[in-house]
């Protein structure tokens, strides 16, 4: 895992002259891949893909690997893991003495670009990741330590996968039930309708977020995985 | 009197069942909880069943127990926060008029608060604002629980919540109904709905 340092940033749904503090944390350096997950699998019975409770995932969950306990070819041992819930991703994680990046911690990572750790007010940077955004997902997945490392040290926080956060389910809607995913807060809206003028910066950013209040914990998605993050020991909780 | 040893009753099986205790130890409380206790006791959760979720909850008398020690009568849940001031004294005013509609029936359903305010919802806090209006005497179970362990609730009934100051939070206004064993059967949503499609769930669970 790699450490990242202290600071702040303005959130999506932020006010611009209160920055939200970010404490220090360590992330893993890459997605969790298929090779991994096989491997908590095993150790774990619980998650495979026949045995794992409809409360905690979807019929869609691992519905890409061969078998229970084999990946296969549309799953390549060190692509990332997908069709993976929040659940599962989360159990992984504390399988492993870790857990879930936040929100705030995920998002703050991944304002680097590969030189600067706070690009996200550049256009070029923004404008990469749209593209990314705009391409179809290119399957089976490529290896992690695809797309870039970024100023952190961190690979592919935009370019591979969509990632699951221990608090996705903080972007308020209006239709909250899970049987309703639909219906984002208008504020969503109204960044999505005024999109010629609203920053770059600002439009990746809700398209993360309209992703994450589009999903419910238990939905398993082709293209959306997870990596781990972990306290630094000392740092302010 | 009845109905607040029936309550403690309850207490006591909430208690054990998060203790691990055998049903012989809890079996001070009468028939009516000796049959919970077993129910508790005996009933794997099933594959779409709450009851799954192994983390721990304090209440506010102090217990530390395990949402599956609910089983065996019908839930009415919604999670709040308690220093809330306009959607969560509603919410839980729906969850009054709920409970009114079921009369005679209104103790055979667990009535509960979780809160999404773990820091300033101690187990203090939530012992006063029990007693202060009224839900405690009426065996409602106010619960609060580790962060990590909210954000999961909330990730199974598809609540939505995030902190929008030092004080506050935007979060859905939804009251779960769970059966017996824990699954989800119902959600009210909004603010102010009828109670009428929420009472009518409970009462299929209740053999009405």
């Amino acid at each position: 895992m790699l450490a990242v340092t202290a600071g702040s940033y303005v959130p999506l749904y932020g006010d611009k002259t209160r920055p939200v503090g970010v404490d220090a944390f360590y992330m893993d350096e890459y997605p969790v891949t298929n090779e991994e997950y096989l491997a908590f699998v095993n150790d774990h019975p619980r998650w495979r893909r026949s045995k794992v409770a409809p409360l905690f995932a979807d019929e869609g969950y691992l519905a890409h690997w061969q078998a229970d306990l084999v990946a296969g070819e549309q799953a390549p041992e060190k692509a990332p893991v997908t069709n993976v819930s929040w659940f599962a991703a989360k159990a992984y994680c504390e399988a492993g003495g870790k857990r879930l990046p936040t929100l705030d911690e995920w998002e703050y990572a991944a304002r680097a670009s590969e030189d600067n750790r706070d690009a996200a007010s550049r256009p070029g940077f923004n404008r990469l990741i749209l593209d990314w955004y705009g391409k179809p997902t290119r399957l089976p997945l490529p290896e992690v330590g695809y797309s870039f490392r970024n100023a952190w040290g961190l690979w592919d926080m935009h370019g591979l996968v969509w990632e699951w956060v221990m608090d996705f389910n903080a972007v308020v809607m209006t239709g909250e039930s899970r049987k309703d995913a639909g219906g984002l807060d208008p504020q969503l809206f109204c960044a999505a309708g005024a999109l010629g003028t609203v920053d770059p910066a600002d439009y990746a950013a809700f398209m993360r977020y309209a992703m994450r209040g589009s999903v419910q914990a238990r939905y398993s998605v082709q293209n959306m995985g997870f990596r781990c993050a972990r306290d630094i020991e000392g740092a302010a909780p | 009197m009845k109905k607040s040893l029936r309550m403690s009753g309850l207490l006591v099986a909430l208690i054990l069942a998060a203790a691990g205790c055998s049903r012989d130890e809890a079996d001070s409380g009468g028939h009516q909880h000796h049959e919970h206790m077993q129910m508790a006791a005996s009933e794997a959760p099933g594959g779409q069943s709450v009851y799954q979720l192994q983390s721990l909850w304090n209440s506010q008398r102090g217990e530390t127990v395990r949402l599956q020690s609910l089983t065996g009568k019908p839930v009415v849940l919604a999670m709040v926060y308690t220093h809330c001031d306009h959607a969560c004294p509603r919410i839980i005013g729906d969850m009054r008029l709920i409970r009114q509609a079921l009369d005679a029936h209104a103790s055979d359903v667990h009535f509960v608060l979780v809160s999404i305010d773990p820091e300033r919802d101690t187990v203090e806090r939530l012992q006063a604002f029990g007693e202060e209006t009224g839900l405690s005497r009426q065996g409602w179970t106010l619960l609060r629980g580790d962060e990590v362990d909210v954000r999961e609730l909330a990730a199974v009934f598809g609540v939505q919540y995030r902190r929008t100051s030092a004080t506050d939070f935007a979060h859905s206004n939804v009251i779960n109904v769970l059966d017996r064993g824990g699954e989800v059967i119902h959600q009210q949503q909004g603010l102010g709905s009828r109670p009428d499609a929420t009472v009518r769930a409970l009462k299929s669970v209740l053999g009405e």
